[in-house]
């Protein structure tokens, strides 16, 4: 009674007391408080982050024009002549000239001659077959002389681009052959000069480094985790991020398929907080207890962090949109990865970091497989070698947590890795 | 979105503990302003000086602020933010601890009579409180001030519960020697 007595009145002296700390307090604690967000890191996350959504819109940019502006081919050129030609010599067949023309795709004879004429863009810079066809031919309801005076006109936006030396003239209904084989000699002649450049590329091996943003993904799958266990939320997990080095060997497997494999270590950190640790004041992730809840206590929140490693093994199939002195490439595929360790540390002394390898006790699966998605923009800098920009993300196929561990981690890292390609043949 | 017009010393806890969560750095300092004082005083009880306690309070206000995603309200916050400022303290301690490590103190002289704490300012006993030994300072604060059972002082030193125990008798017969010299010294001559 006594005792208690003493206490009281100490802790009554002390009640409502307050002492005014310097102003420098608040400042230092500013300061470890953007420290210790990251300010910077955050800021190079997310400029990985633009950086990759910029590299992948660029890609297929680049391949939408690419794309569009491909060669071409004897039978669109055939196509379109066709359109031209098939114009009905009669007004009775009932079926509009564009039906007809659709439903026999070939040739008009020559006794049936289509007087008409080309406009040719002798002098345009650009090599554009720009002929004039502008009154559609349903509007005419017989075969029709195409006057002088009427440009009509297709526009033909493919490559190869071709000038026709044609002034205004006549076109016999046989022309559209001698186009095609002065457009043969256009394309065969393209195809040479890209055949040139990537073409000749067909087996490289690679180089490189990554550095990106890392998420955990962390959920609580279970019904097993009693009421305490939640305190450390899952969702606290913050970004962390995700460092990678390796190499890989890639090889065409036709003009535009490539295949690639290799082999890549992988570090991957993150930041949360924890209420948690076993009784051997052993820093301990909440969410990751496996069961037994009497061998854990909850303390005050901490924070911990994690470190994860991995050896990956990535298989993917890539696309060349663009096979030239510049490279893009669209990659997919998967990755096996075998966990190596994960060590949990504190940001205090009062708690021992831990560290969990494979094994029976091991919360981990050892092979893990994760899907990737990815693009390769490259840049041939000499005869054997490129270099290459890859933003690519890499999300885990199923949980890298045993079915027994009351949690599911799912990471999905973005990155962007620098490669060095050493181009064999 | 509404409280963002609204200066942050204005809110209540719950609304200020929202927008630190968010990272809002203004109503951070409004939390800081709201208890620093307090706060304040419990870093001074678990230091030897006004210096070592603002180290202390600083890293415990960024352990605050990183962990208030965590605090689950089950609490009130300043319990929980105090129970912060003394695991800081104790972590602060621990490695004076490991290179003089807390021992039972045999041989304890009680006073014959009990001391009065009435006419005490707190600084003063504040300062009787940093003048205790390293070992009887923590025990003291954690049992007296703070509620802790020897068991858990024990468990949290790393000491056993015969230390915990001897080492606050030690602390409390040491003030009661200092409020009796007091009270004989003002009893004498006086303010």
């Amino acid at each position: 009674m006594e005792n208690n007595r003493f206490e009281d009145s100490f802790r009554n002296a002390f009640a409502g007391a307050e002492v005014s700390p310097t102003d420098a307090v608040w400042i230092n604690i500013e300061r470890e408080l953007e420290k210790a967000s990251g300010g910077n890191l955050k800021r190079n996350l997310l400029m990985f982050q633009l950086l990759a959504a910029a590299s992948v819109a660029f890609a297929f940019g680049i391949g939408g024009l690419y794309y569009l502006n491909q060669p071409v081919t004897q039978d669109d050129f055939r196509k379109e002549m066709t359109d031209i030609q098939h114009v009905p010599a009669k007004k009775e067949t009932g079926k509009s000239p564009v039906q007809k023309a659709s439903a026999t795709p070939s040739f008009q004879k020559k006794e049936e001659p289509v007087t008409g004429k080309v406009t040719v863009a002798s002098n345009h810079p650009e090599e554009k077959i720009i002929q004039s066809l502008k009154k559609p031919f349903e509007d005419s309801p017989v075969a029709r002389t195409i006057s002088k005076t009427e440009l009509l006109t297709f526009t033909q936006t493919k490559k190869p681009m071709l000038v026709l030396p044609l002034a205004e003239q006549q076109v016999e209904p046989d022309a559209g052959m001698v186009l095609l084989a002065r457009l043969k000699d256009e394309e065969k002649k393209y195809q040479q000069e890209e055949k040139s450049v990537g073409a000749n590329e067909k087996l490289w091996a690679s180089v490189g480094f990554g550095a990106g943003s890392y998420k955990p993904n962390v959920q609580a799958s279970s019904m097993n985790l009693s009421a305490t266990s939640m305190r450390s939320a899952p969702s606290e997990a913050a970004v962390g991020t995700s460092y990678s080095v390796g190499v890989q060997v890639a090889g065409k497997i036709s003009k535009r398929f490539i295949v690639q494999g290799g082999i890549s270590y992988l570090t991957q950190s993150s930041n949360f907080t924890s209420t948690t640790v076993n009784q051997q004041h052993v820093a301990i992730s909440e969410f990751m207890r496996p069961g037994n809840f009497d061998s854990y206590r909850g303390v005050d929140p901490y924070r911990i962090t994690s470190n994860m490693q991995f050896v990956s093994i990535p298989v993917q199939a890539g696309y060349l949109v663009v096979d030239r002195a510049i490279g893009i490439q669209i990659n997919g595929g998967v990755s096996t990865d075998l966990f190596l360790s994960n060590t949990l540390s504190s940001d205090n002394d009062l708690y021992q970091k831990v560290t969990q390898t494979t094994g029976k006790e091991s919360l981990y699966r050892t092979v893990n497989v994760s899907g990737l998605v990815g693009t390769e923009i490259s840049y041939r800098i000499a005869d054997h070698y490129r270099v290459s920009v890859n933003p690519g993300l890499r999300y885990a196929l199923h949980s890298i947590y045993k079915d027994e561990v009351a949690a599911d981690i799912t990471p999905v890292t973005v990155d962007v890795s620098l490669r060095f390609r050493y181009i064999f043949k | 979105m509404h409280n963002d017009r609204i200066h942050p010393g204005m809110l209540n806890e719950q609304e200020l503990i929202e927008a630190c969560r968010k990272g809002n750095r203004a109503s951070q300092k409004a939390l800081y302003d709201r208890f620093c004082k307090k706060m304040m005083v419990v870093c001074l009880r678990y230091s030897k000086s006004s210096p070592e306690a603002e180290d202390i309070l600083q890293e415990g206000f960024v352990k605050v602020f990183q962990g208030l995603g965590g605090f689950r309200q089950d609490s009130k916050l300043e319990t929980w933010m105090t129970r912060i400022m003394v695991n800081t303290a104790l972590n602060h301690h621990r490695k004076k601890l490991y290179l003089h490590p807390m021992v039972d103190v045999q041989d304890i002289d009680l006073p014959q009579t009990e001391a009065s704490l009435s006419g005490l300012h707190f600084t003063q006993l504040l300062e009787m409180i940093q003048e205790l030994p390293q070992g009887c300072q923590l025990v003291f604060n954690m049992f007296a001030m703070e509620g802790y059972g020897h068991k858990e002082i024990a468990e949290m030193l790393g000491i056993s519960e015969g230390t915990s125990k001897s080492q606050y008798a030690r602390a409390r017969s040491l003030l009661q020697e200092r409020l009796i010299k007091g009270s004989t010294y003002y009893q004498r001559y006086g303010k």
